[in-house]
């Protein structure tokens, strides 16, 4: 018990205090039992209250203390609490991002992990696997799945005249993502003709009243019987209207997925389906995926475990400017601390005065940041503008006590990391040393300060060379000539109530075209969908490529180029001839395909449509779908429903409006405009410039505020050296000569470390930068010089005020 | 100039203080005895654990009201591991102070809430 007192207290006081503990006790234990154990009661709450109120009366002395030594500060400790907590509000809000949508577990794996049987995309996403539904029930027979469903189907249909999204299932999905209904129940195995209500539906058409259960609702023209009603589901990656059993679609083929057992990892899954699968005919090279990685890709990881990357190097700089301040502050409180522990003040008293002033800032800064902290979640749930609902976790990403704790112990980590090097430092049970200006004890922290400068300006190298590197990149990429080409196009949907025809679409477009506007029919909007998956034949062979429909205007976007062939025309494309089909060169190259062969395309169904290769397409407009697939079909738009193409207009709203609605009033619907969806896609690169241009920002102005800092008490310190120089005759350039002499060589070596680092972490390896490679090192040398001019700057303007000192003042110094 | 101490600053007492404070007036007394006194006085309403008494002699030592004193009783009526304390001239102000500030709010409660006495005739 003794221990939690102060060692002060416990040093001077703890014999007495035993022995009259134990005196009590012996008095007590003649009463009997019973006054033992209230004495033993006594003497804790009396323990628990004294230990307590003797530490809080140490802080608060402290913190007396610690009011002195920084109020003769005010603007540096303002400057290093703001940019402090800016920092930490931006860590808590990465951290929180990532940490949600990334790592936390979500509502429906409270049972366990879900998985699903997934193909790889070229661009590291992952995809559902159009596979056959059969494969659900040969899984259960693996031993790391505790049960299996599938999803054969899922499309828009008219529901009481309105477009609705229906989902066909097997009864076990309910159970394998833990969904229960608010009322009701889910359907069975066996039950035909009935319905689940999805909550839009449920609100929309009967309130969320239970009074819907036992209803009869049409669908397609049948009836089916409600037998529950979804309330919302959090963070599920499916949200349809209604879920109807998979027996009432014909569709073989669909989405398989599986709930693991406990304890069985993802990887062991994947094993046990590689095995599985050499039973199974055909060629099926799945890959058992987590369910809550369904809508991420690698882009997004990267730009989020880059941004929490680039956010927790700016804090280390946040955190090497507090080092810098404290160990000023520690200099100058040498004295004061010497003759503390000359009267007996132990190493560890010492330790926690000195820690009680750093984690005071911090937490200080930690609950200024909280307000920004919350600001910062809610604008990111506000800029949802690349369709980043969709992602597991998305709906968990809140401002709530979890995010407190982690910006508070954030600031308790910072704190804690930082304050120990100076006050143990200063702890040096020798006072002698301290009370000696020159001593090495004393000097030591100058030294390491420039050190601190060097490190910073490394680090504040670093995040900028990554900034750089990865702003041109951006750039680039959001001014491509397929990005201009559709700045101000529009995209209109076909309502599928109205059942559109071939040839209205077609006197829409010419009708267009003749007012001056150009336009492309595509089943897959650039820069916002991505192709779906299919199979074709070719040479006897089955191959796996993503297709989409686009009219023959498609390939006037700029960028492609023709391999072999060429486009077809719409008046080629509607001969009675075998439909044309374009093809990446990756198609080609897999398949053995050149233009005039035959290839076989093979729908869910199982129906073959046979097209003639066309022509064979070079690779980089492709760029224009996020997931940037190589192997990519393109057949005509009519092979299809028109119910799911889009018509795309370049022009301004005003005029095309007019003559869209004067053309075909009952055909067309607007679902917003393509100039904005542009704008989404580029979203990711824009997240990545604006996370990286904020890292570095802060990172300079912290790199800054230490390096002003350092400037500063430089020269305080060493003002009677600099008077009496410029006594002697230096001017402004002596005095900078004199102060960049002190800091050259750690400056020096951290920035040509963060340049070999940065260079060999993003440029070398980054297969995206390739082309770039000379450009960007020399625009992040650039970047890195430009840094160190201002800097020089800064220096040359302090050491010219310094040189600018009236004579009386040098005198004084003197 | 003579030093005058000014007992202002260290008013009002914490009244665990001011008990030991009484405690010490009289006699120098080890920590226990204190603690022991303080208990009969009161009738048990305040008994001090070891914390709480040594955390209020420490407090009241460093403030200089009361310091620790060299002599010790008869060897065989003596504990080595006790320590003696005794008031310090500034304690003994301060005490003046603290009894002075409270019997002035004493009379005063008393001039204004006790039930008036009847005049004699």
């Amino acid at each position: 018990m003794l221990a939690l007192y102060p060692a002060e207290l416990r040093r001077e006081y703890g014999s007495e205090m035993t022995a009259q503990f134990l005196e009590e006790l012996r008095d007590a234990r003649k009463r009997g039992n019973r006054a033992v154990l209230g004495y033993w009661v006594r003497t804790t709450l009396d323990w628990a209250g004294s230990a307590a109120g003797a530490h809080m009366e140490i802080l608060r002395s402290d913190l007396f203390a610690m009011r002195g030594n920084l109020s003769r500060h005010p603007w540096s400790l303002a400057a290093l609490v703001v940019l402090l907590s800016a920092v930490l509000a931006i860590n808590a809000t990465g951290i929180t991002i990532a940490g949600r949508i990334m790592v936390r577990p979500l509502p429906f794996e409270s049972r366990g992990r879900v998985a699903f049987l997934a193909e790889w995309r070229e661009a590291g996403s992952l995809a559902w696997l159009n596979a056959p539904v059969s494969f659900a029930q040969d899984l259960k027979s693996s031993g790391s799945i505790a049960e299996t469903a599938f999803i054969n189907g899922a499309r828009t249909a008219n529901i009481g005249g309105t477009a609705r999204q229906i989902c066909f299932v097997s009864a076990s999905l309910f159970d394998v993502l833990n969904m229960i209904p608010a009322a009701g129940h889910a359907f069975g195995e066996g039950e035909t003709a009935v319905a689940v209500l999805g909550p839009r539906l449920w609100n929309a058409r009967y309130r969320a009243s239970e009074s819907a259960i036992g209803q009869t609702i049409q669908i397609e023209g049948r009836a089916y019987r409600i037998v529950g009603a979804m309330a919302e589901q959090s963070d599920l990656p499916f949200d349809p209207d209604v879920w109807l059993p998979s027996s009432a679609n014909v569709s073989s083929y669909g989405a398989v997925l599986a709930r693991l057992k406990a304890g069985t990892s993802i990887r062991t899954a994947q094993d046990e389906w590689n095995a599985l699968r050499g039973t199974l005919p055909g060629n099926w090279p799945a890959e058992m995926a987590p369910l809550r990685d369904l809508w991420r890709d690698q882009v997004f990881d990267y730009i989020m475990w880059g941004g929490v990357l680039a956010f927790l190097m700016v804090l280390v700089l946040a955190c090497a400017d507090l080092l810098s301040f404290e160990l000023g502050q520690a200099a100058r409180r040498a004295r004061d601390v010497a003759i503390r522990v000359a009267v007996g003040a132990s190493r560890a008293r010492i330790v926690q005065m000195a820690m009680t002033e750093t984690m005071s800032i911090t937490l200080t800064a930690a609950i200024l940041s909280l307000p920004a902290s919350a600001a910062a979640i809610r604008a990111f749930h506000r800029a949802d503008s690349w369709g980043a609902h969709r992602l597991a976790g998305w709906n968990s990403v809140r401002f709530d006590g979890s995010v407190v704790a982690l910006t508070i112990g954030l600031g308790i980590l910072a704190g804690g990391v930082t304050a120990f090097i100076p006050a143990w430092n200063l702890s040096s049970r020798d006072p002698w040393p301290l009370l000696n200006a020159g001593h090495r004890a004393v000097r030591r922290p100058e030294r390491l300060r420039s050190w601190l400068v060097g490190l910073q300006m490394g680090v504040a190298s670093l995040i900028l060379v990554a900034a750089t590197t990865l702003g041109i990149e951006g750039v680039g990429r959001l001014r491509t000539p397929q990005v201009r080409y559709f700045d101000s196009t529009w995209s209109i949907r076909f309502d599928p109530r109205a059942r559109p025809q071939v040839n209205q679409v077609r006197q829409l477009m010419e009708r267009l075209e003749a007012e001056g506007h150009r336009t492309i029919v595509t089943s897959v909007r650039p820069f916002g969908d991505d192709p779906a998956a299919m199979q074709y034949e070719a040479n006897g062979k089955r191959y796996t490529a993503q297709m989409a429909r686009v009219s023959a205007s498609f390939f006037r976007i700029p960028g492609f180029q023709w391999r072999s062939g060429q486009s077809w025309t719409e008046e080629t494309a509607a001969t009675k001839d075998l439909p044309p089909a374009a093809i990446s060169m990756a198609v080609a190259q897999e398949a053995g395909l050149r233009a005039g062969d035959t290839i076989v395309m093979l729908n869910a169904n199982g129906h073959r449509v046979p097209c003639r290769v066309a022509g064979i397409v070079e690779a980089p407009s492709l760029d224009m779908y996020s997931m940037w697939p190589s192997h990519l079909l393109f057949v005509p738009w009519r092979l299809g429903p028109l119910g799911e193409i889009s018509l795309l207009v370049d022009g301004g709203r005003g005029g095309i409006d007019a003559t869209l609605r004067e053309a075909e009033p009952t055909i067309t619907t607007y679902d917003g405009d393509f100039a904005l969806r542009i704008r989404q896609n580029g979203g990711v690169w824009n997240g990545i410039l604006i996370i990286w241009g904020a890292a570095a920002a802060l990172g300079l102005s912290l790199a800054l505020v230490g390096a002003m800092t350092w400037l500063t008490q430089i020269f305080a310190d060493h003002g009677p050296e600099i008077a009496l120089r410029c006594a002697l005759g230096s001017r402004a350039g002596g005095i900078w000569r004199w102060a960049v002499r002190r800091i050259w060589i750690p400056a020096a070596l951290g920035s040509t470390a963060a340049l070999l680092l940065g260079t060999a972490l993003l440029l070398v390896p980054s297969r995206l930068l390739q082309p770039k490679e000379m450009a960007l090192a020399g625009a992040s040398f650039v970047a890195i010089a430009g840094a160190w001019g201002f800097w020089s700057l800064i220096l040359w303007i302090g050491s010219a005020g310094a040189a600018a000192g009236s004579t009386a003042s040098r005198l004084r110094n003197l | 100039m003579k030093y005058r101490f000014d007992p202002a600053p260290y008013l009002p007492l914490p009244h665990v203080h001011f008990e030991i404070l009484i405690c010490l007036a009289e006699h120098e007394q080890h920590g226990y005895s204190i603690k022991r006194e303080i208990a009969e006085r009161t009738g048990g309403r305040i008994s001090l654990g070891p914390g709480s008494l040594y955390n209020a002699i420490g407090k009241l030592t460093g403030a200089g009201l009361i310091e620790e004193s060299s002599d010790r009783p008869e060897a065989h009526l003596d504990d080595e591991r006790r320590r003696y304390y005794r008031l310090t001239a500034e304690g003994r102000a301060v005490l003046k102070a603290e009894t002075a500030r409270l019997r002035g709010a004493v009379e005063l409660a008393e001039a204004r809430f006790a039930p008036v006495r009847p005049r004699r005739a």
